[in-house]
């Protein structure tokens, strides 16, 4: 008789088969291409095999082991799928530009997409928040707080128009010291924009909050967001994504009129429901306008409690500015045009804001005396005109030009790539030399006051910082090496670059920021040493380098860091920061003939960067009063300082222009950054 | 909330392990009637307030005087109040037409009232166990607990199935253990619901909706494609539903009643409703029709009686015109048949051969199709011009435009969804019978390959194709 019961040897097998074929299902191998995390892609495999084992051990629970073995294998075909989509049909990839959020979403950190279409072309990159940045922008640069917060759909997004061309990038004109950050995301209406500030614009503490709204499609199925099922699976597989992609999105192609023609549609009863200017309203249209009141009010009414002012930004459809554009949909939508009433979504947004005292402003008069065209001919939205359009009209506003307590500094960078350290070069009273980041790394260059003739000085794969030049113009010094491991030298070159030779010439002495004294026969920098043995760095200190003997004097001692040097005109005296007192940063005034030293600035905050007139009556330093750095003017003679900015910005490395009548600096406001002039009032 | 959503799944899945690990029964009860509340107030506190109002009014009735049958006054009572409550909250905003103004987000009276979920079916098992209490059709002792998960119990109260008292309470009872073949069985029924919803009825939905939203731009033969195709939308979507029903009381031990049986191989109106919706045409026999005289006095007298069950089935499921149509129609058409039928009888044609009649039978099923699918034509559309301006198109040929129809069906995505329709649908049928097989059956395991396949591909379609969270059901705002 056979024995019906498996022996222990058929169960053993029977036991690691089965853990076979599990792993070859859900191979850890496959689930790390996949996921690219090696614990989990470890740990889900393993738990699935304990789950099999545990299940064939208990008859009972067999029925649910055999479920759970056809889960695994749907498991196991989607995992794979996904592993040869991914990696074999990389040309088939549909990028996913946002992150589901609660009730919202917002781009992805560390996009950079390029747009085509018939009609653009454009570079859509964002940074590590998901803020759109321009192309040569760093992807790291945060923003942790906003003057001015632009939330609204894809007209404020303008991903069809490049960074720059942008309305918010180009306030930067108006406004150049005002960090603006722009979170339009395409498809957001105004509970997801109510979602977006309460969960995360609000943390940017904006002064002014504005909200752009289009009477495209901002009127209609306002409904709380629910993500389904799908929306998850597509953002985080590409195979999902390809899949869906087309069930989920139509096809501009296969759109009635070639184009998005939103609210207008082809049929009445959408029409009734959606569109926000044909006059007969469904119950679902009225409940869309009562939902939009509602987030309305409660969005105007959060951002009045944190302290901000709402500005509504109201964009008109390219059929309300173009007669053109709404015959076509009334014609070949056959809408009966004495059913229309197209000023209804600009009045009642006029009702709303002033019943919750609002500003509001209303484009539609600024867009239709526009005479060139202000939206692109098939997409709906706007061009590069329409987005200089709004810039103009938000510069225009009241509130804008009553904003600026400072004065308002001009942009003189041309480009968004970390201008700094401006100083005049001597004997020429136009041109200056700066440090900008090129090719990977830090370089010098050589620029007219509007930097419209800009020549680049270095051309290398070091950084090169901190420039000076000789009083003559004939010499530059300036700092070489990599600041963030205290590895840099002073080097001394001739303008055009040429001769280069370290100031700094030993093995384990380091120098940075020179400054030449105004006879050009000594430079002033910091310096520190490393110990052979142990590698410890000392704290720097100010060291006087006389080009003339070669020899050098120290000004400070290592007990403490000191930074910074510049001479006073008459060179008689030395300006320098240094951590002498409480651990912190002040501007010391030192004089060379007596070495009496004096703290001149003495404030619970840090003081840099100082930079003297061409008098010596007047030294400008950034302060971190409020927690930013700003400007400020300290008169020599009284020992009185002034602010000179006060913005959310940072502004440092400040220099008089050679009349005395201008300051300039560098500075980051939020995501823009370069070398800013600003007027001495008198 | 929806069985189709997200928060459904979570609350199950969560629901499910709390059930089964709690050993004590009282506790197991406590913990149906706790989670049956929750699904309630997950979409609003107001929905749950229904309920309990609902429930008390029920207890109450059936609790006075338990030495004596109840009396024909308070059981008019305790309907009157039901029906009230339940005329008020789902019928108030098209009754008091303007008046007064509703707004949603100001939180007035009428905003509260605004339909309940579910509101529609615990009302009528309410009145159930009223009536059957009253006729002594149930006797057993009944405690708030009973009355109260009766009521609210969450797989069937939301959409129906609609329950006798002596079919749900006494499973309270009896709370099962752990079963893991009925688990499995359950949850096999539940992926076949979904598959029925998301893969059939929603993709259904994406052809035909913008033809119904845009009739007047669609050609007649376009129109009575998407009849056609409505009749399935919603055969599959309530069919999903129910069996999302049945299999989640199966995977909690209970047993749900079959609310569908192929009811499109009916031939017929009178055996349509023995198929559809069946729990719904049992009521309003046994509560309606039976009551009001039935078949049992004078030809005038039934005709009243079907017109009245219909009428108000028809506005069981609203008051707009539309539905009282699709009552009456259904009424006309039904006695009608009954005519036909008893002259047949009269003349001896129900004597034809069994071969005969298989001659005409497909002609038949044909021509009930039609009928059916335009009576569900009444039910979709919003009002009595759209109907006319449909139902003339579809019946003028000259408004027919082949090449038309063809563009939209057979073009871009629609064809793609057309596929996975007519695959979905030969899946659906050729498979399925395999996860309604008792757990006891020894076809589980020699059927165990084809199971399986049922399986994997239901997963794979919903994962991929259908949009979990997407559309609710249509029976869902009845």
């Amino acid at each position: 008789m056979n024995n019906v019961n498996p022996t222990n040897n058929e169960r053993t097998f029977k036991r690691f088969a089965l853990v076979l074929a599990i792993l070859l299902l859900v191979n850890p191998v496959v689930f790390y291409l996949v996921i690219g995390r090696l614990a989990p892609s470890l740990f889900i495999p393993l738990v699935i095999v304990g789950l099999f084992v545990l299940l064939v051990e208990n008859r009972r629970l067999k029925p649910i082991g055999i479920l759970l073995f056809n889960l695994v294998i749907v498991a196991s075909i989607l995992l794979h799928a996904e592993a040869v989509f991914t990696y074999r049909f990389t040309d088939y990839i549909i990028e996913d530009l946002y992150n589901v959020k609660h009730n919202y979403y917002f781009n992805k950190p560390y996009l950079d997409k390029t747009f085509r279409d018939k009609e653009f072309l454009v570079q859509y990159k964002t940074n590590k928040q998901g803020f759109r940045i321009g192309a040569e922008d760093d992807p790291e640069t945060e923003v942790g707080a906003a003057d001015w917060l632009f939330i609204g759909d894809s007209y404020t997004q303008g991903a069809q128009v490049q960074y720059e061309e942008l309305y918010t990038s180009k306030l930067f004109d108006y406004f150049p010291n005002k960090i603006i950050v722009n979170a339009g995301i395409s498809g957001l209406g105004i509970i997801d924009e109510y979602y977006y500030y309460i969960h995360e614009g609000s943390k940017l503490g904006a002064k002014k909050v504005f909200l752009q709204i289009c009477n495209f499609n901002d009127f209609m199925n306002v409904d709380k967001r629910q993500f389904g099922f799908s929306d998850y699976l597509m953002q985080h597989s590409n195979f999902a994504r390809f899949v869906l992609y087309g069930f989920k999105y139509a096809n501009p192609a296969e759109l009635p009129l070639g184009r998005w023609t939103e609210p207008f549609y082809p049929d009445e009863k959408s029409n009734r429901n959606f569109n926000v200017f044909y006059q007969e309203q469904s119950e679902k249209k009225q409940r869309d306008l009562k939902n939009f009141k509602l987030y309305f009010e409660k969005l105007a009414e959060k951002v009045k409690a944190d302290g901000a002012e709402l500005v509504v930004i109201q964009i008109p459809t390219k059929e309300q500015v173009y007669y053109k554009y709404l015959d076509e949909v009334i014609t070949n939508f056959n809408i009966d045009a004495s059913k229309l009433d197209l000023d209804f979504p600009n009045r009642l947004m006029a009702e709303l804001c002033d019943a919750n005292q609002v500003k509001h402003l209303d484009l539609l008069s600024d867009f239709t005396d526009t005479g060139s065209h202000l939206f692109f001919q098939f997409d709906e939205h706007l061009n590069v005109a329409g987005h200089d359009r709004i810039a103009q009209s938000l510069a225009n506003m009241e509130f804008a030009s009553n904003d600026q307590a400072y004065g308002v500094p001009s942009l003189i960078s041309k480009l968004n790539v970390g201008d700094r350290y401006p100083v005049f070069v001597g004997g020429d009273n136009n041109s200056l030399t700066y440090q900008s980041f090129r090719d990977g790394n830090m370089e010098l260059f050589i620029a007219d006051s509007l930097f419209e003739n800009i020549r680049r000085l270095t051309w290398n794969s070091v950084d090169e910082i901190h420039p000076w030049t000789s009083p003559d113009g004939t010499q530059l010094v300036c700092t070489e090496g990599n600041q963030s491991a205290n590895n840099t030298k002073v080097v001394l070159m001739n303008i055009d670059g040429s001769n280069r030779r370290y100031i700094t010439n030993q093995e384990n002495v380091f120098g940075a920021i020179p400054a030449f004294d105004f006879q050009g026969n000594r430079i002033a920098y910091a310096e520190w040493v490393q110990a052979k043995n142990s590698g410890y760095l000392s704290n720097p200190r100010i060291v006087i380098y006389d080009l003339r003997t070669g020899e050098k004097s120290y000004i400070t001692t290592d007990d403490y860091e000191s930074w910074r040097p510049i001479f006073s005109p008459d060179s008689q005296k030395l300006y320098f920061i240094s951590k002498e007192v409480d651990n912190q940063f002040d501007v010391f005034e030192y004089t060379l003939s007596d070495g009496i030293k004096k703290n001149i600035t003495n404030s619970p905050y840090d003081e840099w960067d100082p930079a003297i007139s061409k008098d010596g009556r007047k030294l400008i330093y950034a302060g971190k009063q409020h927690g930013n750095w700003d400007l400020f003017l300290l008169e020599l003679g009284t020992s009185k300082s002034y602010p000179l900015t006060r913005s959310l910005g940072n502004e440092w490395d400040p220099t008089f222009s050679p009349s005395g009548k201008y300051v300039y600096y560098a500075a980051t406001y939020g995501l823009r950054n370069g070398i800013f002039k600003i007027s001495l009032k008198d | 909330m929806p069985f189709n959503s997200i928060s459904f799944f979570i609350f199950f899945l969560l629901f499910t392990i709390a059930y089964y690990l709690i050993p004590s029964t009282g506790i197991k009860i406590g913990i149906l009637i706790i989670g049956s509340y929750f699904f309630y107030a997950y979409a609003g506190v107001h929905h749950l307030a229904f309920l309990l109002l609902v429930t008390a009014i029920t207890y109450l009735i059936s609790q006075s005087n338990k030495q004596q049958a109840m009396s024909r006054i308070r059981l008019l009572l305790g309907i009157g109040c039901i029906v009230v409550l339940l005329l008020t909250t789902k019928y108030a905003s098209v009754l008091l037409g303007d008046w007064p103004p509703i707004n949603f987000s100001e939180g007035n009276l009428l905003a509260i009232l605004a339909v309940p979920i579910g509101i529609s079916f615990y009302s009528l098992q309410a009145i159930s166990l009223l009536v059957d209490l009253y006729r002594g059709r149930y006797v057993q002792p009944l405690t708030l607990r009973d009355v109260s998960l009766y009521l609210s119990f969450f797989p069937q109260a939301a959409s129906g199935p609609i329950h006798r008292a002596g079919e749900l309470i006494p499973q309270f009872q009896r709370v099962g253990k752990f079963t893991s073949a009925h688990v499995v069985s359950g949850l096999k029924t539940i992926l076949h619901g979904y598959f029925c919803k998301l893969i059939i009825a929603d993709k259904i939905s994406l052809i035909i909706t913008p033809i119904f939203n845009a009739w007047d731009k669609f050609d007649g033969l376009s129109l009575f494609i998407s009849a056609l195709l409505y009749s399935f939308q919603i055969y599959f979507d309530f069919w999903g539903y129910s069996l999302i029903a049945i299999g989640v009381g199966r995977v909690l031990g209970f047993k749900i009643n079959v609310n569908f049986v192929a009811p499109y191989r009916a031939s017929s109106f009178r055996e349509f409703w023995h198929r559809w919706h069946i729990t719904l045409s049992r009521w309003m026999r046994d509560y309606i029709y039976i009551p009001l005289g039935g078949n049992r006095f004078t030809f005038i007298r039934f005709c009243f009686a079907i017109f009245i069950t219909f009428l108000v089935s028809g506005i069981w499921h609203g008051v707009t015109i539309n539905f009282l149509l699709w009552g009456g129609v259904h009424a006309v058409l039904y006695l009608v048949e009954d005519i036909i039928r008893r002259q047949c009888k009269n003349y001896g044609y129900n004597q034809l051969s069994t071969q005969a009649f298989k001659i005409f039978q497909p002609f038949r099923w044909f021509l009930f199709f039609l009928m059916i699918s335009f009576t569900w034509l009444i039910f979709r559309t919003e009002n009595i011009h759209s109907l006319y301006g449909m139902v003339s198109k579809m019946f003028t040929i000259r408004d027919w435009s082949v090449s038309m129809t063809y563009d939209y069906y057979f073009s871009g995505i629609n064809i793609v969804y057309l596929f996975v329709i007519s695959v979905a649908f030969v899946i659906s049928h050729a498979l399925s019978k395999f996860i309604n097989t008792q757990v006891s059956s020894p076809v589980l395991k020699r059927k165990l390959l084809v199971e399986s396949l049922f399986v994997c591909i239901c997963l794979l379609s919903i994962i991929l194709l259908g949009d979990m969270g997407g559309q609710e059901f249509l029976y869902f705002k009845f």
